[in-house]
């Protein structure tokens, strides 16, 4: 057995008082290997990333402080080095990436240059621009020689993680730390960064620490596996043993959150059709006077139906138009062409009072629920807000929404608290909430789980499922994410480009996926192996 | 984030909310009770106590004309401190309706714009004035020749706050409630400029008393017979070698004045801006 790159042992980081809990994360003991990957996964304050910078030496200073343990990188104790020790071994010996890669690249110089400064910053003696190329070939930049002189900006999102890679890779570091690395990424680029880094490692023979919330990923990538909560390890152990046989409740629950890629079995249709779309398209301009005009078409000729009852998905990755279209529906944005039929009425073009009439009867959840409540105004005012705009009276709307809140399963005395009070979830709830206050006849959920902690996301995928049979819903659900479709959705409408280049029923499209595009997608989910239906490996050509 | 504490509380606990408010609210009190703490009216002539040296029965002695400079210095602050007050206020509310208008109407913005362009252009202090020898000085002229140049500074910064709010989801499901614009403007984006704002009209006031000084020393200002802190300086200019406290006292107060609410705003914004404050919250994972 060789010695590990990197040993914990007995972490404990303090977290300033006042906290939540006196402890960052407390007692964390891990090891990874050379060439290994092991994975920290946990859900939002799980202390993963608290765990990753104290290792770094880049806690926050004066903040969070380690109170016991040991951290050794090849042998050498870190959590006592100086300063200038720590500037030494960051990018020579041990290196990190980042979720969001344009944040973590310099927007005002040529990412070449970038990846050389670290040569240059370590003395590195050599042909540094050399070296630099071979490294961007290593992580599979297309032309090297062009994207060297490249600004972040002119480069896609999985070119500039591969910059980042090439980057904290340049010094052939032993550890390599990957916080959440494939997360803003779509889902076809994150199956190919996952499998650049799995070569690497191997090329390489680095260790690398990988931080992430999704165990679909986990089961890609990882050797070891470190399942952490409230700043505590749960589970250690092989990939293997944890995603077979977990032992712990907590990573059992974990587990069976994540929804499994088995299509839910065809319902009974035949509710009235209450949306049509047809022909609908949104152009987007650029320019003015002085600059050249430049259009976007961003939503190109989709015609979709929606019956009452019954979900709609639309599944896409990111430009593909699909929140675009949502909002067109709810007519937040105006539709460049086509008409959107709501009970046989067009609303397309529908100006002011008109248009107030039919906004009642569509209503919308966003992505974040840290921004879809007004900060300044209680609960109880954002839902009646709604209803009030129609004429009920106060007393009426303040009834119903105290029945809603209880509905989405949270005390009636919640009305009377700010938002901030609640969690990611609760705030979730409470919009959901907030737009049946409207009786609505068509829901559009824009990706309303996808900011959510496994275990929460498939409790609010569970209500949602709950309030479209209640209250009879047509739901249009947008989402980038395979998994969850499958989950809710009757039908799915595939997006690329602005266009819908599949749609059919979900089993059906599940069994035979027709659109390259489509098969692209299933191939690209994190786990696929793991929990693949047999209809999914089928697929796979 | 459960146990966030308010603004307002976050704000008491920073040092320079509560040592300029502190000094702020002191030059206040003085001001509202003056009558109380002076023994001569701050306007009375009496020659024969011509530059007294300050101690004795004058505080902080008399000027040329034998008039009492301690009376003058804390009846002085109520017009100053009201000028400040009343300035921040009108450019904050003019400001604040032409930055929402054209950070929330797009057809209003070019327009709206580039007059406030327009009169950033004019240096404030020619264009006070402009106004104040256009129309004679009275109080009232004074604090709008002050208020108006400030209005484009406030408009621009309501304006882009207005602009990165609108595309807030709690905006967009506001326009789907049916909620009418004005409404949205009232309810939802207006209370979050209002920690901008206070940043701001502290600036706007201390600005305002020293232009309200600036003016009164050049003689552009109110009329000479108020007692303000500009006019007590300027008719101490021509003895300052003799009787140097006619200028230092007011000069110390206006100083301590001005120092007193940036250090207040200073603190507020640390407190209050959400663009400047530090995230509080749990562990990011």
């Amino acid at each position: 057995m060789t010695a590990p790159v990197l040993s914990i042992e007995r972490l404990s980081v303090s977290l300033p008082r006042g906290g939540d809990r006196p402890f960052a994360v407390k007692d964390v003991s891990l090891e990874v290997r050379p060439g290994e990957v092991a994975c920290i996964v946990g859900e939002s304050g799980s202390g993963k990333s608290v765990t990753a910078s104290a290792v770094m030496g880049l806690l926050p200073e004066g903040q969070l402080c380690i109170t016991e343990g040991w951290v050794r990188l090849v042998g050498e104790e870190l959590t006592r080095a100086n300063r200038a020790r720590l500037r030494t071994l960051r990018g020579s010996r041990m290196s990190m990436i980042f979720q969001e890669p344009m944040t973590a690249l310099n927007p005002v110089h040529p990412v070449g240059r970038q990846i050389e400064e670290v040569l240059r910053c370590h003395r590195w003696k050599g042909d540094a621009r050399k070296r630099v190329l071979d490294l961007m070939a290593d992580v599979r930049l297309p032309d090297p020689e062009k994207i060297y002189h490249a600004y972040p900006h002119q480069l896609s999102g999985g070119q500039r993680q591969r910059v980042m890679i090439a980057m904290a890779l340049i010094l052939e570091p032993a550890l390599l730390i990957a916080d959440e690395p494939t997360t803003a990424l779509d889902v076809t680029t994150q199956a190919q960064i996952l499998a650049l880094l799995k070569d690497l490692r191997t090329e390489h023979g680095t260790g690398v620490l990988f931080i992430t919330h999704d165990f679909g990923v986990v089961a890609d990538i990882a050797e070891r596996v470190v399942v952490m909560k409230d700043g505590l390890v749960v589970e250690t152990g092989t990939a293997e043993e944890v995603l077979r046989n977990p032992r712990q409740d907590y990573t059992k629950m974990l587990i069976a959150a994540v929804p499994k890629l088995v299509p839910r079995p065809a319902r009974p249709g035949g509710g009235k059709r209450v949306l049509e779309t047809v022909g609908v398209s949104k152009l987007f301009r650029e320019g003015g006077i002085l600059q050249p005009h430049r259009e976007v078409r961003a939503v190109d000729k989709v015609d979709l139906t929606l019956a009452r009852g019954e979900t709609l998905g639309i599944v896409g990755e990111s430009g593909s138009g699909k929140s675009t279209i949502a909002r067109c529906v709810a007519r937040l944005i105006d539709p460049s062409a086509g008409a959107i039929l709501i009970d046989d009425e067009d609303v397309a073009a529908l100006r002011r009072e008109k248009l107030r009439t039919v906004r009642r009867r569509v209503q919308m959840i966003f992505q974040d629920p840290y921004r879809s409540l007004n900060p300044r105004r209680t609960v109880g005012q954002s839902i009646v807000e709604g209803p009030m705009n129609y004429g009920a009276s106060h007393a009426d709307a303040q009834k119903r929404a105290r029945e809603l809140v209880e509905t989405v399963g949270i005390a009636g005395s919640a009305l009377d608290r700010y938002p901030h009070q609640f969690s990611g979830g609760q705030r979730q709830r409470l919009c959901i909430a907030r737009a049946l206050a409207m009786d609505p006849e068509i829901l559009i959920a824009d990706e309303a789980v996808s900011a959510l902690d496994v275990s929460v996301q498939a409790q609010v995928l569970t209500l949602l499922e709950d309030i479209r049979d209640r209250f009879n819903l047509a739901m249009l659900f947008i989402t980038h994410d395979l998994r969850v479709a499958a989950r809710l959705c009757d039908r799915i409408a595939v997006m690329q480009r602005g266009r819908v280049v599949e749609l059919g029923a979900t089993a059906q499209i599940f069994a035979e996926p027709r659109h390259d595009y489509t098969r692209a997608l299933f191939a690209a989910i994190p786990g696929r192996h793991r929990w693949g239906a047999a209809a999914d490996v089928r697929s796979i050509a | 984030m459960a146990n966030r504490l308010s603004s307002a509380r976050m704000a008491l606990r920073n040092p320079g909310v509560v040592a300029g408010g502190g000094i702020l609210l002191l030059l206040v009190a003085m001001a509202v009770v003056a009558p109380l703490i002076t023994q001569y009216d701050p306007t009375e002539l009496t020659p024969r106590f011509r530059l007294r040296a300050p101690g004795g029965e004058h505080l902080l002695g008399t000027d040329m004309a034998g008039r009492d400079v301690w009376s003058r210095v804390a009846y002085g602050a109520r017009i100053s401190l009201f000028i400040g007050f009343a300035a921040a206020v009108l450019a904050l509310s003019a400001g604040t309706f032409v930055g929402l208008v054209a950070g929330y109407v797009r057809a209003f913005d070019g327009v709206l714009m580039r007059i406030m362009d327009g009169l950033m252009a004019i240096p404030g202090i020619l264009l006070a004035i402009a106004l104040v020898s256009l129309s004679g000085a009275s109080l009232g002229t004074v604090i709008l020749a002050i208020f108006v140049p400030e209005i484009p500074r406030v408009a621009r910064l309501v304006r882009s706050i207005v602009l990165s709010i609108r595309e807030e989801p709690f905006v967009e499901a506001a326009i789907g409630l049916g909620t009418p614009v004005r409404l949205i403007l009232w309810r939802h984006i207006l209370p979050n400029t209002l920690p901008a704002l206070i940043v701001q009209g502290t600036y706007i006031a201390a600005s305002a008393i020293l232009i309200e000084a600036l003016l009164s020393f050049i003689g552009a200002g109110l009329s000479p017979t108020l007692p303000t802190w500009g006019n007590t300086i300027a008719e101490g200019r021509d003895v300052f070698q003799r009787a140097p406290w006619i200028i230092l006292a007011p000069g110390a107060f206006l100083a301590a004045t001005v120092l007193a609410i940036n250090v207040m705003g200073d603190g507020l914004r640390d407190t209050l801006d959400p663009r400047l404050a530090k995230r509080v919250g749990g562990v990011a994972a």
